[in-house]
């Protein structure tokens, strides 16, 4: 496995390896700024233009956009108070009082360090955990394929946005999106009410930049408003002092990074609980707990080396499995997919060489943008400055003919605006866009693993082997759970 | 009926309509995969309905009002004729700027669609200025131009 981190290195740094990494940065960077676009919307508008791509510079732009959007969500969240991504909430707590107290580059200097060493930390753990994956992989069979798949639509469902009961739901309107087309086994044509366009299922590219993109630019044209709405003045001054200040508090920097880390791996949870469980948590330990809130310089460290060692731990299921450990990871399994290669554990023993280019990316995206954070700060804040008025029509414009480059097909751009409007009501009604997206991903390798499980172990393959019947009682014991303590909540009042 | 009603409505429907469906396969394709998983979201939405429903008349109930029935309620509720009318309102303009730039995508090139539709949508319905709607159209048109024609070849 490691065998493969000197090539990969050559790809990323070899030109135009890294020409695309630093236009994946710099994108990833200005949607990380702009309050209400992050890391799902930049994946999901890049990915079509990636289609023309070798399959490693694909990679390379669209992990080095994703990379990026957690380091500058903070930018946003430091200045204007108004957190450039859900990631980067907690960041706001004590960065935005520093900044009120003219400390605005102390703060992002120790945001933007955090958040490279909190990358670093993220990516060591992946590194470490990953020749684990192939015992684990080689004892999986079609069993614990479907349970794995289950569980993870499972934890998505109950862990993700919305309430439970809405994400149950969502993940049930995903799969079944995900059953319309070729049966998997029959080759049978289910839901294509006689039209050529669906006999190949419903895409999964059209149908995240409908929800992510197209649905987030609607919430911004009636919203109608510029993204800054205030001008602000900002120097460089104390950005050094910042970075330091990472190093004088490297047992906030590293209780935060675990916490993100551990909180990346599992399935559904995302950066923004990252942000916020490792906020509380640097708040819990601290003995003098009361400066924070005010502009404690740990209240903006802890949060940040969180939101950025998260995207390591949400490639451990990601990469071993191909379960989502994200929404980003859910969009990145969906590019893979359109590049012939099958995220989860064939993956791993068959081109390992493609897991490194991942890693080495998420690395260098990090360190792109955190240095950028450091030295061009005040320019990149000024984008914020843009309205979004002028922004949203140019989002609506990028997002229909991204549909439509990825296979040229009209009808796609049709499905994106339908899925535009759905996205647009899940986030009004609280269902979960998350899980219908996961759940599309993994409909086909549910119904798959079921049916191969079924002709080779039959039924009781579900039982009569150690990891699928622990996975299935994970699995009933997550949906019950929940429900039990609800329960049993109300009893005792 | 409120938005949210009308949208738990939408889900039955389409859960209805996807479970007789599957009726035609049923027996072969997939051990019935579309067919449980469409019921059980089928019976959640219909249960979601009845909730909100009653959480809705419960709430009326409490601020002293008598409950609705429900040939009544469609146009006087006031979460369909107030703030969110309005906004449904918008998301249909919104719509139907986005219906002109397929069809005229459609009939003739998506390098005539894509500066006729940002100006529109800029100057027209978010009330920008002209300049600065005109020098959007001319300059997003420009890299549209470049990204998708001149380095992707997308006619």
């Amino acid at each position: 496995m490691y065998d493969h981190i000197l090539p990969a290195l050559i790809i990323i740094f070899s030109w135009p390896g890294i020409a695309y990494l630093i236009a994946g940065t710099l994108v990833g960077m200005i949607f990380g700024i702009l309050p209400g676009l992050g890391g799902a919307q930049v994946l999901a508008l890049l990915l079509p233009l990636t289609f023309f791509l070798d399959h490693n510079y694909a990679i390379i732009v669209l992990i080095g956009a994703a990379s990026a959007v957690p380091t500058a969500g903070s930018v946003a969240g430091i200045l204007l108070n108004t957190p450039g991504t859900s990631q980067s909430v907690a960041t706001t707590f004590d960065g935005y009082p520093l900044a009120q107290q003219g400390k605005a580059g102390y703060a992002i200097g120790a945001a933007a360090t955090s958040s490279l060493f909190g990358a670093l930390v993220g990516a060591m753990v992946l590194i470490l955990i990953l020749p684990l994956a192939r015992p684990i992989v080689l004892a999986f069979s079609y069993p614990e394929y479907f349970m794995v798949s289950m569980m993870g639509l499972c934890l998505i469902a109950l862990l993700g946005e919305g309430h439970i009961w809405k994400g149950i739901m969502s993940a049930g309107i995903g799969l079944m999106l995900a059953f319309v087309g070729s049966d998997p086994i029959e080759g049978l044509i289910r839901y294509g009410m006689g039209s050529d366009y669906l006999y190949d299922g419903i895409k999964l590219v059209p149908v995240m930049i409908g929800m992510f993109a197209i649905s987030e630019a609607l919430k911004l044209l009636l919203d109608k408003k510029s993204v800054a709405g205030e001008r602000i003045e900002f120097g460089m001054k104390g950005v050094w002092q910042g970075a330091a200040a990472v190093f004088e508090h490297r047992g906030v920097f590293l209780r935060g990074s675990i916490v993100g880390t551990m909180i990346g791996i599992i399935p559904g949870v995302g950066g923004a609980v990252a942000n916020l469980v490792a906020y509380g948590q640097a708040k819990a330990t601290a003995k003098d707990s009361d400066s924070f809130g005010k502009g404690d310089i740990r209240g903006v460290i802890a949060p940040e080396s969180a939101n950025n060692a998260k995207d390591g731990g949400a490639l451990v299921p990601t990469l071993i499995f191909g379960i989502p450990g994200s929404l980003d990871m859910a969009i990145l399994i969906g590019a893979l997919t359109t590049f012939g290669l099958t995220p989860g554990p064939r993956l791993i023993i068959d081109s390992p060489e493609i897991i490194m280019v991942l890693i080495g990316t998420l690395v260098c995206g990090n360190v792109i943008a955190g240095v950028l954070m450091l030295f061009c700060a005040p320019t990149l804040a000024r984008i914020t400055a843009v309205k979004s008025t002028f922004i949203a029509p140019i989002i609506l414009v990028l997002a229909l003919l991204g549909s439509y480059a990825a296979d040229g097909h009209f009808g796609d751009m049709i499905v994106a605006l339908i899925f535009g409007l759905v996205g647009y009501c899940f986030q009004a009604f609280g269902f979960s866009r998350v899980a219908l997206i996961i759940a599309l991903v993994l409909g086909g390798l549910i119904e798959k693993n079921f049916y191969q499980n079924f002709l080779v172990f039959g039924l009781e393959g579900f039982v009569n082997r150690p990891i699928a019947l622990g996975l299935l009682v994970a699995t009933v014991l997550m949906l019950v759970y929940p429900l039990m303590r609800s329960k049993f909540r109300g009893n005792k009042r | 009926m409120t938005d949210r009603n009308i949208f738990s409505v939408f889900v039955i429907s389409l859960m209805g309509a996807m479970l007789f469906g599957s009726f035609n396969y049923y027996e072969t394709a997939a051990f019935g995969f579309p067919f449980t998983v469409a019921l059980i979201v089928l019976v959640m939405g219909i249960l979601l309905l009845l909730y909100d429903i009653s959480a809705l008349r419960k709430k009326k109930v409490a601020v002293g009002e008598a409950p609705k029935t429900s040939n009544q309620g469609a146009e006087k509720s006031p979460d369909v004729s107030g703030e969110s009318r309005k906004k449904w309102l918008e998301v249909a303009r919104i719509y139907s700027f986005l219906a002109g730039f397929l069809v005229i995508s459609y009939f003739t090139s998506y390098l005539i669609a894509v500066p006729v539709f940002l100006f529109l949508l800029t100057y027209w319905y978010c009330r920008e200025r002209l300049l600065p709607s005109a020098l959007v159209a001319v300059v997003t048109s420009g890299l549209v131009y470049l990204i998708f024609a001149y380095i992707l070849h997308l006619r």
